[in-house]
């Protein structure tokens, strides 16, 4: 499991220690193909023992970033630096830094076992050494049972093991990982993480993932940096990205976003009343938007944070009215759709199923409030 | 889906499409090596044809066989055909690796363009084709030649006084070989190389494996089929070949190609000719079995 952001800060992560020096230096990385930047001023720090994904939708960069960081790309402009060695210019053979492929690109022509020791051979590593180290390498991925056939005898799943124990036996100081789940089913997909965290914990090396899985990214990563268009629009840790994002593309790639647009109309210390442009209520926010009074501002409110009722909520603020339009059943969760009276546009909520086989008391066409509280409503500037 | 006399009558198709190939296979390629096989054993006679008959039929309805093994044991006292069977591989060998050597580093070239760059280039291997292999092979003497293009022009720059012997040997040979089957080097090197995945050499890299290491460990390995059926398409050919040696070799450059035809056309010993085919057939026919059941493994 992903190492939680712990509740009490006395321990602090890596990443949070003033004096903490970064292992992974990105320093002002760009990368151009044909004119066009697929890395633009990429400046990212990451911690030694991390877990760290790149998450963006395809074409945002993530995968030449670590292609860069892999050696099998050149930056255009920037600096990398590795453990405080600068490798900008060093050739990927003398990185010590493994890639494990989207393809995995296992060489079809050795077995598996010749596969996990290609890289100790290229060391000049002594024989009996390699034998030692390639069968804890395949026991740690349970291979072991495999390790006389070749690639195209295994499954997808045997395949990415082989792939992993490749790409770990030479402890480097980063593993980078594209997309290394993408291409197993979902049930294993599940499993595979969780394994992958355990093994990254127990050797405790760095891991840089890329991935276009929001949940994969979430579930695996210690922290992630979100890319956009060769960008990376906020680095932090699973919970701080989806409960405080920093604008409205991350809102709204990371989980559902109820996104309404909306005009300061007070601003305190301790408090913002918004008017919004959907709902006739204002919105009152427990805390400062930090905010000018008349600005133009993103409200956003996740589905699972919003209550549904058939009864008018109290006080003046945080609610709107509506009908259900749809209702989808998810199993653990079921998502309801609301169409809003004023101006039509829907907003989706997502309520637990907690009963086995109870009537839903709201069901469709239903008119219903929809209301939130004051402290889980997030605001972005633009 | 199909009903069974459908799949019957597919089924017959299919075996009238492979019958048509083995069928011309059968009477232009099988029959006549029987034929050969035959005159193989039998003596010289002037006459035509010019060899004896082995089937005799005597009085009294006796059938006579007679075989005679005396033109193979010739082939192997005589020590010219040793001397051209030795030559054949040396110049069909030789031809074989400079090919290879010239080949891999095209092919691969060829291979890392794009699908459309690919087809040019393609193209232009191709291309010699389209004239006649014996107005090609001529056009050599006149490169080749003492007063050729090449010794005139090192002669006129200074480099030389006299003019290089390139041709009427093995050399002029040689070159003639190099250039008539390099594109049968590269058409299948091209095929292997452009199936090999790029990725695995980043793959190798990043594993810490030098370009070179990469190429000999990973490359190499994975273009195998296509460098054995390269080879075999350019030994092959070039083991029997007879236009070249006989347009660029001299006196001295005998090869079996070449042996045959004389002792068929000059010495007008048909038997004898036929026992080199024989022999020469049954030393391919080993090898390349070999191979190819090497690269289907």
């Amino acid at each position: 499991m992903a190492k939680r952001p712990k509740l009490n800060l006395k321990k602090l992560e890596a990443w949070q220690k003033p004096d903490a020096k970064p292992y992974v230096e990105i320093q002002n990385i760009s990368k151009n193909f044909d004119g066009a930047a697929v890395v633009n001023q990429i400046s990212l720090d990451i911690y030694k023992g991390e877990f760290f994904s790149l998450l963006g939708p395809s074409g945002c960069g993530k995968t030449t970033l670590l292609r860069i960081l892999a050696g099998l790309e050149t930056p255009d402009e920037g600096k990398l630096l590795i453990d405080g060695v600068d490798m900008t210019h060093v050739p990927a053979h003398e990185r010590p830094v493994n890639m494990m492929f989207q393809s995995y690109a296992l060489f079809p022509h050795m077995t598996v076992e010749q596969n996990v020791a290609f890289g100790l051979i290229q060391e000049g590593v002594s024989k009996t050494e390699i034998k030692d180290r390639v069968h804890k390498s395949l026991s740690l991925v349970q291979m072991e049972k495999y390790a006389k056939r070749k690639p195209q005898q295994l499954s997808g799943g045997q395949r990415q093991r082989c792939a992993l124990a490749r790409c770990l036996i030479k402890k480097p100081k980063i593993v980078l990982l594209d997309e290394p789940l993408a291409a197993l089913d979902r049930k294993l997909r599940e499993h595979t993480q969780f394994e992958l965290v355990n093994i990254q914990e127990e050797l405790g090396l760095t891991f840089i993932m890329v991935t276009h899985d929001q949940e994969e990214a979430m579930t695996m990563s210690s922290r992630m940096g979100i890319m956009e268009e060769g960008k990376i629009r906020q680095v932090g840790t699973p919970n701080e990205i989806y409960e405080f994002p920093n604008s409205v593309y991350v809102a709204d790639f990371i989980g559902t976003m109820n996104i309404f647009t909306g005009v300061v109309l007070e601003e305190a210390p301790n408090h913002t009343i918004i008017r919004p442009d959907e709902i006739k209520t204002d919105i009152y926010i427990s805390h400062s938007a930090s905010v000018a009074c008349g600005a133009n501002v993103s409200i956003a409110i996740r589905p699972e944070k919003i209550h549904i009722s058939k009864k008018k909520p109290s006080g003046q603020y945080n609610y709107a009215k509506g009908i259900v339009e749809d209702i989808a059943y998810l199993g653990d969760v079921s998502i309801y759709i609301i169409e809003l009276d004023e101006t039509e546009i829907t907003v989706e909520a997502m309520l637990p199923n907690l009963m086995r086989l109870s009537s839903p008391e709201i069901t469709w066409e239903d008119e219903v409030y929809i209301s939130w509280d004051p402290d889980n409503i997030v605001t972005l500037i633009g | 889906m199909f009903s069974k006399t459908k799949i019957d009558w597919m089924q017959w198709g299919q075996r009238l499409i492979i019958a048509i190939p083995m069928l011309w296979l059968l009477s232009f390629i099988f029959l006549p090596f029987l034929n050969i096989f035959k005159i193989s054993f039998s003596e010289p006679y002037a006459g035509m044809p010019p060899y004896a008959p082995i089937l005799d039929v005597l009085e009294d309805h006796v059938i006579q066989l007679r075989l005679s093994l005396e033109n193979y044991a010739l082939l192997f006292s005589d020590a010219i055909y040793r001397y051209s069977l030795i030559n054949s591989i040396f110049i069909a060998g030789g031809a074989t690796l400079i090919c290879l050597f010239l080949g891999y580093p095209m092919a691969y070239y060829i291979a890392q363009q794009e699908e459309r760059r690919q087809t040019h280039f393609l193209m232009l291997v191709i291309l010699p084709f389209w004239t006649s292999f014996l107005l090609r092979v001529y056009a050599w003497i006149g490169i080749l030649s003492p007063k050729g293009f090449i010794n005139n022009f090192l002669i006129k720059i200074g480099l030389i006084s006299d003019p290089l012997p390139m041709l009427y040997n093995n050399f002029g040979v040689l070159v003639g070989m190099v250039y008539c089957y390099l594109p049968f080097m590269i058409l299948p090197l091209f095929s292997a190389l452009a199936k090999f995945d790029t990725q695995l050499l980043e793959a190798a890299a990043d594993l810490g494996a030098r370009p070179i290491k990469s190429f000999l460990r990973v490359t190499l390995p994975l273009t195998k089929t296509g460098i054995i059926s390269g080879c075999v398409l350019v030994f092959v050919p070039a083991m029997g070949e007879f236009v070249i040696p006989e347009l660029l070799g001299g006196n001295k450059t005998m090869m079996l190609g070449k042996l045959i035809w004389i002792e068929f056309f000059s010495n007008r010993d048909w038997p004898v000719a036929s026992s080199i085919a024989v022999i020469m057939l049954l030393a391919f026919i080993v090898p390349v079995v070999a191979l190819q059941k090497r690269a289907l493994k």
